[in-house]
């Protein structure tokens, strides 16, 4: 699994998914679904670790919008790249709700997609093992040029 | 017309050398077929049932001569000699090697053209009114409007990926030309009480297997509105439109599903959030866009007097004059349409040949530029009344003089089972057999206009629905059988065909069509179009015509 950003750069996933079993120390990076932070409001309110959260893509931004506050790290889901729903989750996220933290693309993301997500305002991209990292990270520069008033994320 | 600026050109030509890439990796394994389908649809290449079919897109049906003589060069180099013209004004090339396409892409570029989005699930080529500009009854020269749209959506990041197919029609004049009310967004123009100029938006329209008149979404939008508020519809079909269910996925069937009270709530209510955002147009950009498009040098002329003794002294000239010409709204023109309607030619086919010399005649008498219709002809919008003569003649050399505009042999046709890997059917050779019917002139205009349009299968690209006769070839048990509805239309009084009865077989839908026409020439009042007289009479007697006689 590779992720890549869209300064360029190799990140390693230091994020751990929420297990309720499992002790989270308080520096650690814990992505959460949906479900979990409806189900375990209080708990995460009153947690300090640093929280993420991974949607699918029939979830409106407008359920976790009070989180959003909190959370560093939206992780929007790409079941199949033909699936267009996340690039619109990702703007509202950013035009919106004018949300600053990372958001990851996973699942299929293929590098001949990566600018159009760059311009929803995608900043981190989960490429599983498919793509080679020097190709996909070019693929940036494929068109330089774009009509649509965009967003560089960060 | 529009001329590229330099961020236009570069767009095209990185768009250029990405499909290459993509290709070159298809082709050496490196990439999935599916995810090879969806890059190559969505630069218009299709794989059909004998070889791959490119698209080019002919944003809103005009092209320079320029542009004409490099599509004849593709015919020529890379197909088999011709070109077909389809009913959303685009050119296909139906034999291209799927090697050769990135090069043949290339070529367009260098003409400042493309096959951006002319297929996939995004927004497709917009389409617009041939008559754009030069429309006597027009309000606002729709293309301005088009070439941002044009830009807006091409390459749209947000949208590139959407449920299904997204087309959009922009008319500028209240004579809708431009089927407007069967596409997923029709824009109307229009002026407000206050005299200000906007849209009329319909949504939710469409044919295909569930055809449906597009519904009446905002009664008037202020034009520097135009491009959020679309942004809005688009967002709510992305996000909710169906996705599970190939034939449930387009726009009309969310509207359905929603109402359209419901789905307008919902856009308007996205809408609140981007209408004042950077899509907001300012006079500065339209005004830029307009400056793009240039202007023609009309010579100031009077109304040709020459023409009435020419109409009195040459019926065979008179018949083409009054056919195949429109008023144009300045003095001393006339617009001219070319007729890609002939017998032994699928309708809207063109060759290399044809395509050249019709180059060359539109330098001589149009300002070097030519247009594609709906109805898959072509158009030269600018002759000067005194040249109507020598360009009739020179046409009519070309085999493009056919007095049939908007008569039973325009007829509106899809490539059919001979070329589509989608069709049940056949729809060329059924054309064919009903043109053969009219061939004798004073039979032909005896019926006046009428609208024949046959479909090879239910995705009804050649608009069975909305033909005033619309035929759609059916498969059974392997044989080519036709359904017959009546009284569709896409003009102003848009309406979806009834069927008729049972599906007649091949060897009798020609005679089908023509019994139904002798039908309505007997029932006629004088002056009554078609459609009135259906209307009238019901479509009972038709009924009976049709199926006794086959009986």
């Amino acid at each position: 699994m590779t992720i890549i950003t869209n300064s360029f750069e190799v990140i390693e996933d230091d994020w751990i998914r929420y297990d309720r079993r499992r002790l989270i120390g308080c520096a650690s990076r814990v992505v959460a679904s949906v479900a979990d932070l409806g189900k375990y409001q209080k708990y995460f309110k009153r947690s300090v670790f640093r929280l993420g959260v991974e949607i699918e893509v029939t979830v409106a931004i407008e359920e976790i919008r009070e989180w959003l506050p909190r959370i560093e790290l939206v992780i929007l889901n790409f079941d199949s790249f033909a699936d267009g729903r996340a690039f619109s989750q990702a703007r509202i996220l950013r035009e919106r709700y004018h949300y600053a933290g990372d958001i990851r693309a996973q699942g299929e993301v293929l590098r001949d997609q990566l600018s159009f997500m760059q311009r929803c305002g995608i900043n981190q991209f989960n490429l599983g093992d498919s793509e080679d990292v020097g190709l996909a990270l070019n693929s940036f520069a494929d068109i330089s040029k774009n009509y649509q008033p965009g967003l560089r994320a960060g | 017309m529009y001329a590229y600026n330099q961020v236009d050109q570069q767009l095209v030509d990185e768009r250029v050398a990405q499909f290459r890439d993509q290709t070159t990796r298809y082709l050496a394994g490196n990439l999935d077929e599916e995810v090879f389908k969806q890059l190559r649809l969505r630069n218009g290449l299709y794989v059909q049932r004998h070889a791959p079919m490119l698209r080019v897109a002919v944003p809103y049906g005009i092209l320079n001569s320029t542009q004409l003589r490099m599509l004849a060069n593709i015919a020529r180099i890379y197909d088999r000699g011709y070109a077909h013209v389809t009913t959303r004004q685009n050119f296909q090339f139906n034999w291209p090697d799927l090697e050769s396409v990135p090069d043949i892409l290339a070529e367009l570029a260098k003409v400042q053209m493309h096959a951006i989005q002319t297929s996939g699930n995004c927004i497709r080529n917009v389409t617009s009114d041939p008559l754009a500009g030069v429309a006597a009854d027009e309000l606002e020269d729709p293309r301005v409007w088009c070439e941002l749209l044009r830009q807006w959506s091409t390459l749209h990041p947000e949208f590139s990926y959407l449920p299904r197919k997204f087309k959009i029609a922009v008319t500028g004049s209240p004579q809708d030309r431009v089927a407007s009310q069967v596409h997923d967004i029709g824009l109307q123009m229009m002026q407000n009480e206050e005299g200000e100029t906007g849209f009329r938006i319909l949504v939710g329209g469409g044919l295909g297997r569930t055809p449906v008149v597009g519904k009446l979404l905002r009664a008037f939008l202020p034009r520097k509105d135009l491009l959020s508020y679309l942004d809005a519809i688009l967002r709510v079909y992305n996000l909710h439109g169906r996705r599970d269910n190939l034939y449930r996925a387009r726009i009309k069937i969310l509207v359905n599903q929603l109402g359209i009270d419901t789905f307008r709530e919902q856009v308007e209510a996205e809408w609140q959030h981007v209408r004042e955002g950077s899509l907001k147009l300012t006079d500065d950009r339209i005004d830029a866009i307009v400056n793009a498009f240039g202007t023609h040098h009309y010579e100031l002329l009077d109304e040709d007097p020459g023409i009435a003794g020419l109409i009195a002294s040459n019926p065979v000239f008179a018949s083409w004059y009054r056919q195949n010409t429109r008023l144009h709204k300045v003095s001393g023109y006339r617009i001219v349409f070319l007729s890609l309607k002939n017998h032994g030619q699928a309708p809207g086919d063109i060759s290399d040949t044809q395509m050249q010399q019709v180059a060359q005649l539109a330098d001589q008498y149009s300002f070097g530029e030519i247009r594609t219709t709906y109805s898959q002809n072509l158009i030269f919008a600018h002759v000067e009344q005194t040249q109507l003569l020598p360009l009739w003649q020179a046409l009519a050399r070309l085999g493009l003089a056919n007095p049939n505009i908007d008569t039973a042999n325009d007829i509106i046709c899809c490539p059919g089972f001979d070329f589509c890997t989608l069709a049940n059917a056949t729809s060329i050779d059924v054309a064919e057999d009903i043109t053969r019917r009219f061939e004798a002139l004073d039979r032909l205009f005896a019926v006046g206009d009428i609208k024949i349009n046959i479909s090879g299968c239910m995705n009804a690209c050649g608009h069975h629905h909305v033909g005033h006769i619309g035929l759609l070839g059916v498969d059974k048990s392997g044989e080519d059988w036709y359904q017959i509805t009546l009284g569709g239309s896409a003009g102003n009084d848009t309406a979806l065909g009834r069927i008729l009865g049972p599906a007649v077989a091949k060897q009798h839908a020609g005679r089908a069509v023509e019994a139904i026409i002798e039908t309505y020439i007997e029932l006629r009042e004088p002056d009554e179009t078609f459609l009135e007289t259906l209307r009238r009479a019901g479509p009972k007697p038709f009924k009976e015509r049709v199926y006794d006689h086959h009986n």
